[in-house]
């Protein structure tokens, strides 16, 4: 018998090596735990249990031929529902793809695939991404597992749920404002957004492509590096993917923090937050003294604008991304009717509140008379704090920020108040606007419910933010609460 | 629904004097939600609009502040000048990749490998 509780990608690995298990009675526990355990979460909108066992079989084939077996063999993950895998019903949450079977496997999944992961499952998200706490997928509530009358954060809730409540291993979701990073705050794991361009976007659905990452989340530092090496790198169907190659080894680099500058932001008043977060924020920043970083106040004036822009910035490219739904393709259920009609009401009754209140403001921001007011202004400012991060980055080697302001709310507590619910993204969503990378880690103050401490690092320098991660995490050691 | 009538007169409108005066006024209304229903071939229900029609003032509201930051040290060109553009490549790529069988199976129609529309005429 196995804990699925204490599983990590390592042990699993040393655990299939030594023939302590097999491959498919691991991947079968998962899938009886999953039977049990989802009826009260609701973290998966649909699983893949005959192709994961098939894919269990192989890898031990291949354990028993004494073949090499790559870094991730038999480690069970989960998708969140909005990455294509090949012959998987993907919804991205929304009824309007309730029908469609992706043709294709997105990028990330050819590349974990290459690395022998095994895909438990589709989860399930806020529709197309567009939400904070996973209410606005068209389908079922997840909840939180550290408090069920909460929600898990979203809009990659599915993902943080099922690995909070072991599930999963490890999951991948979508940040395109904190989608990844603040549902993993809010169940207590790491989530990790990689620089723009660290990883493909091919197969993921687009909601706002030049902010759009695919991220990994996680129960520890180690996973998340392991899960990154897998699926950074370019390729030739993401004209926007980089060269960029990440070495999971490379969060053992340094063993302390010495020569490392870390950069407190100047415009946010710590004694404005939350009195616990203030104070376990205040912690952080001693612990990472402690492990020799220097501490450095730095300026970022216009950071607090980064949601604003986010706001008129997103909208306006879902609007765009999200015409492609139009009633004909991706399996639509509308059979007949001038063309007209088949748009008009396949998107007004098939998109669902959130959704089209997006398009219709991103439209509108487009619109002639309003383009140069909005639209251009918000790009404007958006270079604004890239050029203040850039400038800040010549100072300090990384930057701190809480997560969210607060920890898991309950349900139905923003779900009518739009404006409330942006606002639980103001600190993850300047890493989007500006680009660069950003992991959030659990920052228990009592135990009831954790926040997310966050580090920011400039572009592409993912292997030293981790491995201060990591040091970070091996010195708190938060891992207890799970 | 006409779309060049609603355009025409979602244009006529003082547009500059409303977004100088948009402290006092509300940008979105009945009409602009026809507009923009109409822009974004969204059908909007009677039950939804008044709920649109405020949670829209509401963000743009939010948003607006963008307006008064000084953003004239700001050259856009020079930035998108720095991007790197390699669209070409991609799209030779994705025209092989896109023609595949199980890409077609999705559509609502199909002839060939063609997708097959109402008629527009």
């Amino acid at each position: 018998m196995i804990t699925l509780h204490e599983l990590t990608i390592k042990k699993i690995h040393s655990l299939l090596l030594n023939k302590e298990i097999s491959t498919f009675d691991l991947v079968k526990e998962f899938f009886d735990y999953i039977e049990k355990k989802d009826k009260e979460i609701n973290a998966y909108r649909s699983l893949l249990k005959e192709e994961a066992l098939g894919q269990a079989n192989e890898i031990d084939r291949k354990i028993a031929a004494g073949e090499n077996i790559p870094s991730l063999a038999g480690v069970p993950l989960a998708i969140k529902d909005n990455i294509l895998i090949k012959n998987s019903i993907t919804t991205a949450g929304s009824q309007i793809l309730k029908n469609y079977k992706a043709a294709y496997d997105a990028t990330v999944i050819t590349r974990l695939r290459k690395k022998g992961a095994i895909f438990l499952g589709k989860t399930n998200l806020d529709e197309f991404a567009m939400g904070s706490s996973t209410e606005n997928s068209a389908f079922e509530k997840t909840k939180n597992p550290l408090d069920l009358n909460r929600v898990p954060g979203g809009s990659s809730g599915g993902s943080a749920a099922a690995v909070a409540s072991h599930q999963a291993v490890a999951a991948l979701g979508s940040d395109t404002g904190g989608s990844v990073r603040q549902p993993a705050s809010f169940c207590g794991l790491v989530g990790l957004k990689p620089t723009y361009g660290a990883v493909s976007r091919f197969g993921l659905i687009a909601m706002a492509s030049s902010l759009d990452q695919i991220g990994p989340i996680a129960k520890n530092v180690e996973d998340t590096a392991l899960l990154l090496e897998a699926i950074v790198g370019k390729d030739k169907y993401d004209s926007t993917s980089e060269h960029f190659q990440f070495q999971a080894q490379s969060i053992y680099n340094k063993k302390d923090l010495k020569n490392v500058k870390i950069g407190i932001v100047k415009e946010i008043d710590i004694h404005s937050l939350e009195k616990d977060l203030a104070e376990g924020f205040r912690k952080s920043i001693e612990l990472l003294k402690q492990l020799g970083a220097e501490i450095e106040e730095i300026s970022l004036p216009h950071i607090s604008l980064g949601l604003a822009c986010y706001y008129v910035l997103m909208p306006a490219e879902a609007s765009s991304n999200l015409a492609r739904f139009d009633g004909l393709r991706f399996s639509p259920s509308i059979t007949s009717g001038s063309l007209e009609d088949i748009y008009l009401k396949t998107r007004g009754g098939d998109f669902g509140q959130e959704v089209k209140r997006r398009i219709m403001l991103g439209t509108f921001v487009l619109s002639s008379g309003y383009y140069d007011a909005f639209y251009l202004k918000a790009r404007l400012v958006q270079v604004l704090i890239k050029k203040e991060f850039e400038k800040a980055f010549k100072k300090v080697n990384l930057i701190v920020l809480p997560t969210t302001p607060s920890p898991a709310f309950k349900f139905n507590e923003k779900i009518n108040d739009p404006l409330a619910m942006y606002l639980s993204d103001i600190f993850t969503v300047p890493a989007n606007i500006a680009g660069i990378p950003a992991v959030s880690l659990p920052l228990w103050t009592n135990d009831k419910l954790p926040y997310g401490f966050q580090l920011i690092a400039d572009y592409f320098q993912e292997a030293l933010m981790l491995n201060a991660a990591y040091l970070f995490e091996q010195a708190s050691n938060y891992g207890k609460h799970l | 629904m006409n779309f060049s009538i609603l355009a025409a007169n979602f244009n006529s409108a003082n547009i500059r004097g409303r977004i100088k005066a948009m402290g006092e006024n509300n940008l979105i209304n009945k009409e602009t939600i026809n507009y923009l229903s109409a822009l974004s071939r969204i059908k909007i229900k009677e039950s939804e609009r008044e709920k649109l029609e405020k949670d829209l003032n509401v963000v743009l509201d939010y948003v607006k502040q963008l307006q008064a930051i000084d953003t004239s040290g700001i050259d856009l060109d020079e930035e998108l000048l720095k991007m790197k553009i390699e669209k070409k490549e991609e799209f030779e790529e994705e025209k092989l990749f896109f023609e595949r069988e199980d890409l077609l199976e999705e559509f609502y129609h199909r002839r060939d490998k063609w997708l097959e529309i109402p008629p527009i005429f």
